[in-house]
């Protein structure tokens, strides 16, 4: 639900005929999350560590790691179908629509035995509700609705700005939207890892990499549909090289269960490079 | 609101300062960086008041808030 201020986003962008920005938006997201947030929690969670290696459990890095490598994979088909031309480029939007479909299929199927072990976990160490059932339904209405209003301010006050502050379109939506989108599990995630609460850390962010390439942007090309403007996988090429790179990267730092400062520096760098890039797109 | 503890609070009143400067600046045409900063600003209170109210409603209730 953290991830509903982003989804109003990317919906008014695409009612406003602003394609670039609510495809980068969300790859933003991918890319803040994999890449910028999870360096810094792994630095973080490294320099706090007595031997300077953040340890934390292998299952879910590999897990999300899994989701995000079948979302680009159904990205970089597109992309290659595309680039050769071939028969089914004509065709990506129903592409597009059933890999929405199964990609959504396969993050239901993962979310809610995870959602279970994790619901017990959470009763045996005594997690206690602090707020009453009516507050924080009131409080998540409210900031909803809230949520669906700002999104609309800032889709019509984005390109007047961009205009006065000479950025590019993607560099608004893949790191601007992105990096406000995802404040939440940015300064969560440090937070546990400067607590030493790598499991959990690592959990936030990672859960939230997964979310968004596994439901998010599926939901998001199929809730397109009834749009004029639609959303589908298709993706300017750099971003596809960027994602897969992207996809391997956390596979290969995460997927051992360990991590080292170094490591997180150069998944932050890595964004950096990308965000430099964006620039002058 | 009780329930809530200060710091809570404050951080609520903040998102709420940003949300209504955001709508201010969005209705009197101000100038568009501006507008701009304070919807990014009050987009990301909202995303940690939605956060934080899911995870009270799934903590009460987890059958709520799947």
């Amino acid at each position: 639900m953290g991830n509903l201020p982003e989804l109003f986003v990317v919906i008014f962008a695409l009612h406003a005929g602003q394609t670039v920005v609510a495809q980068t938006s969300i790859i933003g997201s991918i890319f803040a999350n994999a890449l910028l947030v999870l360096g810094l929690v792994i630095v973080v969670g490294a320099t706090r560590a007595p031997d300077s290696c953040m340890r934390f459990g292998r299952k879910l890095a590999n897990d999300t790691a899994t989701l995000l490598l079948l979302c680009t994979f159904i990205i970089v088909l597109i992309a290659l179908s595309l680039a050769s031309s071939d028969p089914a480029s004509h065709h990506v939007k129903g592409v597009s629509t059933i890999g929405a479909v199964c990609l959504l299929s396969v993050y239901v199927v993962w979310v809610i035995p995870y959602v279970r072990s994790e619901g017990g976990a959470m009763g045996e160490s005594g997690h206690a509700p602090r707020v009453p059932l009516a507050l924080s339904s009131a409080l998540l209405a409210t900031a909803g609705v809230a949520s669906a209003f700002v999104s609309d301010w800032f889709i019509h006050a984005l390109d007047p700005a961009i205009e006065q502050l000479g950025i590019s379109q993607a560099f608004a939506g893949l790191v601007i939207v992105a990096i406000a989108g995802n404040a939440v599990e940015n300064t969560t995630g440090l937070v546990l890892a400067w607590k030493r609460q790598s499991d959990l850390a690592i959990s936030v962010v990672k859960n939230s990499v997964a979310q968004i390439a596994a439901f998010l942007y599926p939901v998001l090309v199929l809730i397109s549909l009834t749009f004029a403007h639609t959303l589908t996988f298709a993706l300017a090429p750099v971003y596809v090289g960027a994602l897969a790179l992207t996809g391997i990267a956390v596979w290969q730092v995460t997927g051992d269960g360990e991590a080292s400062a170094f490591e997180g520096w150069a998944l932050v760098a890595t964004y950096v490079i990308l965000a430099a890039l964006t620039l002058y797109e | 609101m009780a329930a809530l503890t200060t710091r809570e609070r404050i951080a609520l009143a903040v998102v709420v300062a940003f949300t209504t400067l955001a709508g201010i600046a969005r209705y009197a045409n101000a100038k568009p960086v501006l507008a701009f900063a304070l919807a990014t600003i009050a987009l990301a209170g909202l995303a940690y008041v939605v956060s934080f109210a899911t995870e009270q409603r799934w903590a009460t209730c987890p059958s709520c808030s799947s």
